[in-house]
């Protein structure tokens, strides 16, 4: 780049800088925002005047909410699907990846092709609702993990990682007497933690911010409902009735404010804690997945 | 061993397809598909003609016009500052921060533009109360004709960080000699940006929009559905929203059908035409 600065350039930098500083504040500071009035104490935090620290410290809003049993459950569900939905989805998806990537797989092209269209054309939503209500799916939790087992985005993303690998560590093993399967599951998974650990982060965040499902198939049954869902029926809710007051619940007093605020900060806290990892991979995952066939 | 995968694929992929025939056909909740009586282009017809898609259809092509615009500008405007910028710290720190909400769920946030801009107690209309600006909080999102430009900021808020990291990417890959000869010619900053760094973007450019145009005129459910309200329906209320309403809620399955397959058609159409216009100038997708 240039090595002298002349002054009208520096005053350029230095307006850049401001400029991006504000930028940056700007998206975080909602965030920290609602990190606030979650520690904040419910009647004071409805005063207003919250901007940059707790008025008055709190963790009872935190306490309401796990305590709250819904939201225990949906909190549980939450979890377990993501982790359920990651583990079978990048297990299945690596899977095909792999077949996919071996030269001597005969329907490569056609099932690459097949894959490629499922990208581009759906059903539509009456029609894979019908789908699920004829499965039985409905109302299930496996509503939540058996449609998202193949995505044609990871499938490829894998398979150009695979591609680089070297023929001979395949064909050595094939050699000893392994089987497809056992390689797969035993060399290649192992040697393609950078790829797994992309699309398993892709699969994590994508399971645990999903909700539509939920509220498509399983409103029903209270009992399956996940975090994302009571958020957004939360939101609705109060939506439309604007003037929803202080509601007593036992001891406390609880407003919808804070404890949506607190519950927006419980459902964010996971994807911060995986952001750091995540940041190392996905850029790199980015690119594989923006490769062209 | 992909046989069960591929067979998955049948399963949710295609079989969902053969429900297509609902939307030439008057199908009854209860009844067999084949044996519903076939009404041809009947439930097309009356999609195009219906005030509600015409609406929806407006509020489709606005909405995403107008994030594809600011989202875009935005990107560009912050990849390109992140690269004159020297203190590479700085850059990481600010890379970082505008990227998160891209992995926050819109859910997530929904809810906090919902609160923040709340007409009781939201941060907005509390500082501007506090600054004289209003004597009484504003209800954004009771404002019907606001809510086109309160989604295109709250999308743009939400992807321009990472929209900015493929931009970057291209930027980076341009070889420095060609900085270094633009120095020698005694190039200005503002001259470098619009000879060297703009030219490097547009085929990435092109094909990002080539991609965004094919969703311009059907794209987009979550976050209307998510910020939209009775109240601004008229303005938030987009096509797929259509659908789940006319299709699922009041149980027109042939009618929901039949907008699910216009979305699928446009899409692909939109798509297509874009990619042999943008063949001409050797940036197409495929």
């Amino acid at each position: 780049m240039l090595l002298h600065r002349t002054t009208g350039e520096r005053i350029v930098d230095a307006f850049l800088y401001v400029l991006l500083a504000i930028a940056a504040i700007s998206t975080v500071y909602p965030f920290l925002y609602l990190l606030i009035i979650s520690l904040n104490e419910t009647t004071d935090a409805l005063k207003g005047g919250l901007y940059l620290l707790p008025r008055k410290f709190t963790l009872e809003n935190y306490a309401y909410v796990f305590e709250n049993g819904k939201l225990a459950r949906a909190a549980l569900n939450s979890v377990l699907r993501t982790v359920i939905h990651t583990v079978i989805t990048v297990f299945c998806c690596g899977m095909l990846a792999y077949v996919l990537s071996r030269r001597e797989f005969v329907f490569r092209k056609l099932f690459s092709f097949i894959l490629i269209i499922t990208m581009y054309v759906s059903g539509g939503l009456i029609p894979t609702y019908l789908l699920m209500k004829s499965l039985g799916l409905m109302n299930t939790f496996l509503v939540y993990i058996v449609p998202g087992i193949v995505s044609a985005f990871y499938v490829f993303v894998m398979r150009t990682f695979f591609e680089q690998l070297p023929d001979g560590l395949v064909e050595s093993a094939h050699i000893d007497g392994a089987n497809d399967f056992r390689v797969y599951t035993q060399i290649i998974l192992w040697i393609s933690l950078p790829v797994v650990a992309t699309v398993a982060l892709y699969a994590a965040v994508g399971a645990w911010n999903s909700w539509f499902d939920n509220y498509l198939y399983n409103s029903r049954n209270e009992k399956l409902a996940v975090l994302q869902y009571e958020l957004q029926k939360m939101i609705q809710t109060v939506e439309t009735s604007n003037s929803e007051g202080g509601d007593g619940v036992g001891r406390r007093i609880i407003s919808p404010l804070t404890i949506k605020a607190t519950l927006t900060i419980l459902v964010t806290v996971p994807i911060l804690l995986v952001y750091p990892f995540l940041q190392k991979y996905f850029v790199q995952g980015m690119t594989l997945g923006a490769m062209k066939d | 061993m992909s046989v069960p995968i591929m067979l998955h694929l049948a399963l949710f992929q295609f079989v969902p397809l053969w429900g297509w025939l609902m939307a030439f056909k008057d199908y009854h909740i209860g009844q067999s598909l084949l044996d519903a009586k076939w009404v041809g282009l009947r439930h097309f017809r009356t999609l195009l003609g219906h005030d509600g898609f015409l609406q929806d259809l407006r509020n489709n092509i606005v909405m995403n016009s107008m994030q594809l615009a600011l989202g875009t500008a935005c990107a560009v405007a912050l990849a390109i500052v992140l690269s004159e910028l020297r203190s590479k710290g700085f850059v990481r720190v600010v890379q970082t921060m505008t990227y998160l909400p891209h992995f926050v769920s819109m859910v997530v946030v929904a809810n906090i533009f919902v609160m923040l801009l709340s007409p009781d107690g939201g941060l907005v209309n509390e500082l501007m109360i506090k600054l004289g600006w209003i004597d009484e909080g504003i209800f954004f999102f009771g404002k019907a004709t606001w809510f086109w430009t309160l989604h295109t900021i709250i999308m743009t808020w939400k992807g321009f960080g990472w929209g900015a990291i493929i931009y970057l990417a291209s930027i980076s890959g341009i070889d420095p000699g060609l900085y270094d000869a633009a120095h020698v010619d005694g190039a200005s900053r503002w001259q470098r940006v619009k000879y060297i760094v703009l030219p490097s973007i547009i085929p990435t450019l092109v094909l990002l929009t080539i991609l965004d145009i094919g969703y311009l005129m059907t794209g987009g459910f979550e976050s209307q559905f998510l910020l939209g309200n009775v109240i601004n329906s008229e303005y938030s209320e987009v096509i797929s929203i259509l659908a789940l309403r006319i299709g699922l809620n009041e149980g027109d399955f042939s009618f929901g059908t039949a907008v699910g397959i216009f979305n699928s058609v446009v899409s692909m159409t939109l798509v297509l035409i874009v990619n042999a216009i943008a063949r001409r100038y050797k940036s197409n997708l495929f």
